[in-house]
């Protein structure tokens, strides 16, 4: 006996738009996603508008690898500590 | 155990544990406050309230995410002790903005924006569009697009509901994605950096 696939309906463009960026996040129920990836899959307006919001999300979590932070900061938050009892290691 | 007299491994588990997560404080600091000097005073202030609690700190959860959000209400108390924090109506349907950011999208592709914007350098843009946005906008992209937060964690973290994250999140993307865009348009003509726009979303409190 096989596992009953969750129920889908099928969904129009303006509704598998509105759940764009819950379905990227993965914050959308089984059945929920699964409607918008069957629509996808048949659909030729959509998914460049996912492809891009994708990408543009990858754009915007890469700018987490410029940590604006140096040695300065790290001995200014030492200091602060070992004036509450912390002593640092060496 | 006290915070004024803590034994040496206390220290170095902290040091080793807690400080060793400076890097990602400093950027997620330095992306609120938009200052280098403030982003300096709250990530002291992080990493102090951090050691007063960290004999209560509960090993289930994750320390990085507690760091967070420890630096998350440092950074709204001294804003809260800067000035009266306005309060406004967000009323958005958060799935609108996802209808609009598409919409930006299709305007956009007929320009052939969408290509040019991807091929290029967006660092500097993406940074300044984020700066650009209103406090509560900013915490939320910074959470979720750059830490990796999931939805319910920055709810918890910044204790509002999950349709309050939803609604700020999508609303500060399609900001960001109308800026971004903009920038685009405006590198087809220009070939020095533009002046980034100013992006006031309405502000409701963090």
């Amino acid at each position: 006996m096989t596992a009953t696939p969750p129920l889908t309906t099928p969904i129009d463009c303006e509704t598998a738009v509105r759940r764009l960026w819950d379905y990227i996040d993965g914050a959308l129920a089984e059945h929920a996603a699964v409607e918008v990836a069957t629509h996808l899959a048949a659909c030729a307006k959509c998914p460049p508008h996912f492809a891009f919001a994708r990408s543009f999300l990858l754009a915007v979590g890469r700018t987490a690898t410029i940590a604006p932070h140096g040695a300065a900061t790290r001995e200014r938050v030492l200091r602060a500590l070992e004036a509450e009892g912390f002593s640092r290691a060496g | 155990m006290t915070a004024t007299d803590p034994p040496d491994a206390v220290s170095v588990a902290f040091e080793r544990e807690v400080l060793a997560l400076l890097p990602d404080l400093a950027r997620y600091a330095r992306a609120l406050t938009r200052d280098a000097a403030d982003a300096d005073d709250l990530v002291q202030e992080t990493f102090l309230r951090a050691w007063r609690g960290w004999h209560t700190f509960d090993r289930a959860r994750e320390l990085r995410r507690w760091l967070l959000a420890i630096c998350h209400h440092a950074f709204i108390r001294s804003r809260e002790r800067a000035r009266r924090i306005q309060l406004t109506d967000e009323g958005t349907d958060a799935e609108l903005e996802a209808l609009a950011a598409a919409r930006g999208h299709a305007a956009a592709a007929r320009e052939g924006l969408d290509v040019r914007l991807l091929a290029m350098d967006l660092g500097p843009a993406i940074r300044a569009a984020i700066d650009a946005l209103a406090p509560p906008f900013r915490t939320v992209v910074l959470l979720v697009d750059v830490e990796g937060a999931s939805y319910d964690e920055v709810a918890t973290l910044l204790g509002i509901p999950i349709g309050t994250v939803r609604s700020r999140l999508f609303r500060a993307r399609r900001v960001l994605q109308e800026a971004l865009l903009e920038h685009a348009r405006d590198a087809g003509f220009r070939t020095v950096a533009p002046t980034p726009q100013t992006i006031t979303p309405t502000a409701p409190a963090p």
